[in-house]
């Protein structure tokens, strides 16, 4: 069965619970709270997202947390992330948006000891 | 913002009356204000108490005047605290200006990075002629702070 | 005990550390000074091997040294005196210096005095028209709002933020945007339209955007032609959007009918030390990552900053490649990727120096605790300046 996709544009932001944990980059906190999406409930439902989503475009995919935003103004195909080694996997030349598909997924959030053994291989 | 109904979903729904309230759903009421405790249903597993301690948790703060200050949204920006009538009036070359200050009548300061309330029951809301202030709510950032 | 916090170019100094507790310090601030102890760089590394600070050190030059095309990059966090040992190297090795800063270009408008600026003091005490153009500093810089801006009173502004307004324009709904008053959200890269579109109001125009109605400009631009002390703290989100050339133009054509300043959010705690440092030595700043893509540089020597955390993915690869030296007191991905990676003490809590706030009033700043073992920045810029 073909899991259900949809395109998403990521937008990146400085958030500052993210940033606070940022001297600490390889602790659970940042990684609770960078590598988390704020998505429109609408795409939520769409995907039935319940607490992550898979996230890939032709630069490369990236697991991370998802939350419903708290955006007055919904924002469907439009999502939240802090700018952090995790949006910078799919990043292209702008760190800032990027596009996206978006999926459904069970696998785990990686650390950051995880995410760089995967993304600099030769290194080890 | 906690509504009744989310912790009515962990009650029996049997309106036995056994914790004092006619019907599970006002006892769920009750919950919130901080008129009844979880204990008075004798009928709560363990999984759903816990359940809903973690929906009354905030509200715990609350006294008289109903503040709520969510620790987990709060990002000690100061506006709540710099905004607060009742602060700017004890503190007018402090806390006023926008300085941190060791002022002994302030109702909201920010401690290691989160705002907190003390003596809250000099809030303008509270202390006759109870005034519908909401300047520290409008101001928040985060919506961290809240009359429910 | 009393401190000047150094989290970010607010640099509060009315945080207090009072028995075990952290007072007034925003979260990130509190956050940093809490646990200045946690994910520190243990010891000095070459290829992930634990190694002695002299050959780390020894290994450091040679690598710079023997480089053709290097760089220099990050000392955003650094003190003022590390920064110009950075520059000074970078200049007798013509390096590529880099800081990775989007407020380049309105700092040194400033530093040349082609844009007008004033203190955050100044507009604590003056200002009733604040705009917050592309930031969100309630996320940024927290306690700005409240210390500087719209919430506190001044001299002038005895009413606070009742006397006071506060207008933000950003791309999306952000934590600032629910603060202020009035806002504006715009589509991305259109910052550049809206000034001109600003600009044709006050000439008289009606200005014709595709993305705001008249009116609203036509409102917007008449509440900028009142203010009596205005400004404009201008975020990251300009990068790219507005050239500093429509900046200056922007602010001249506002002068002419107004009274409007700028100041640049700046990311870092010292920022904007470093644009006044490379005034101050007359060296330019030139983009590493374009040069990076183009595969013109061979080595890096980063100061207490990790750019893998802000560039894509393919340039980090491509980082990863080339012989890099990093210093800095924390565990980060350019630490563990690095070649030589040096350890030095925690700017600002266990290391005093001089860092300058986002405009332009310097301070100095004093240790809060003693080092652990660990050595300065400073020292360990000038034993490589000694074997260079």
């Amino acid at each position: 069965m073909q899991d259900n996709k949809i395109e998403l544009t990521v937008v990146t932001y400085d958030d500052i619970f993210a940033s606070s944990f940022s001297r600490d980059k390889f602790g659970k906190e940042y990684r609770e709270k960078a590598a988390r999406l704020s998505m429109d409930e609408s795409d939520m439902n769409a995907l039935g997202i319940k607490d992550r989503v898979e996230l890939s475009n032709e630069n490369g995919s990236v697991v991370v947390y998802a939350s419903k935003s708290t955006a007055k103004r919904g924002h469907p195909g439009l999502a939240y992330i802090p700018l952090s080694i995790y949006s910078n996997i799919l990043a292209s030349s702008d760190t800032r948006r990027i596009k996206v598909s978006a999926s459904k997924t069970e696998k785990e959030v990686h650390g950051l000891e995880e995410l760089l053994k995967a993304c600099f291989p030769a290194r080890n | 913002m906690a509504n009744p109904f989310q912790i009515y979903q962990f009650l029996p729904k049997t309106n036995c009356k056994e914790c004092g309230e006619k019907t599970c759903m006002a006892f769920a009421v009750k919950l919130i204000s901080q008129e009844a405790k979880i204990e008075q249903c004798p009928y709560l597993e363990e999984d759903k108490k816990k359940e809903i301690e973690t929906i009354v948790k905030p509200f715990e703060g609350a006294e008289k005047t109903g503040l709520v200050i969510h620790d987990e949204l709060c990002t000690g920006c100061g506006n709540c605290v710099v905004a607060c009538p009742v602060n700017v009036a004890n503190d007018p070359h402090g806390v006023a200006t926008g300085r941190g200050s060791k002022n002994e009548k302030l109702i909201l300061q920010v401690k290691d990075g989160t705002v907190h309330a003390c003596d809250i029951e000099n809030c303008r809301r509270f202390v006759k002629p109870r005034v519908l202030c909401d300047v520290c709510v409008v101001l928040c950032p985060k919506k961290a702070i809240e009359f429910p | 005990m009393e401190l000047i916090c150094n989290g970010c170019s607010c640099l509060c100094d009315d945080v207090e550390i009072i028995g075990n507790e952290i007072a007034h310090a925003c979260r990130k601030g509190a956050e940093f000074i809490r646990r200045y102890k946690t994910n520190r760089l243990a010891s000095p590394t070459i290829n992930g091997e634990r190694v002695e600070l002299d050959y780390a050190v020894k290994s450091a030059a040679e690598i710079i040294k023997k480089a053709k095309n290097p760089a220099v990059l990050g000392m955003g966090s650094s003190m003022l005196d590390a920064q110009r040992s950075a520059v000074e190297l970078g200049e007798k090795i013509k390096a590529t210096v880099d800081d990775f800063s989007t407020h380049a270009g309105v700092c040194r408008g400033i530093l040349e005095r082609e844009i007008k600026t004033c203190t955050l003091d100044e507009v604590k005490d003056n200002a009733d028209v604040i705009v917050y153009w592309a930031s969100d500093a309630s996320n940024s810089h927290p306690r700005h709002l409240s210390r500087f801006t719209y919430l506190p009173r001044g001299k002038n502004r005895q009413k606070g933020f009742e006397e006071r307004d506060a207008i933000c324009i950003d791309v999306r709904e952000s934590s600032t945007i629910e603060v202020c008053r009035q806002f504006h959200i715009i589509p991305p890269m259109k910052d550049g339209e809206l000034m001109k579109c600003i600009m044709e109001a006050l000439d008289g125009k009606v200005p014709k955007s595709s993305f705001l109605g008249s009116k609203e400009i036509i409102e917007l631009s008449n509440k900028l032609k009142k203010a009596e002390y205005g400004v404009i703290f201008t975020g990251a989100g300009l990068d790219g959007s507005a050239r500093v050339n429509e900046l200056k133009e922007f602010m001249n054509k506002l002068n002419a009918v107004s009274n409007f300043h700028m100041i640049p959010m700046a990311e870092q705690c010292n920022t904007r030390g470093f644009s006044q440092v490379l005034h101050e030595r007359k060296y330019e700043r030139t983009s590493f990552k374009e040069a990076l893509a183009k595969g013109k540089i061979d080595a890096a020597l980063v100061l207490c900053f990790d750019p893998i955390s802000e560039m894509p993915l393919s340039l980090s690869r491509s980082l990863s490649k080339i012989q890099t030296v990093v210093i800095d007191s924390y565990k980060t991905p350019m630490t563990e990727l690095s070649k030589v990676a040096i350890p030095c003490a925690v700017n600002g809590i266990e290391a005093g120096g001089e860092v300058i706030r986002m405009d332009g009033v310097k301070f100095g700043i004093n240790k809060i605790y003693e080092k652990d073992g660990s050595i300065e920045e400073k020292e360990i810029m000038k034993m490589l300046m000694d074997l260079i």
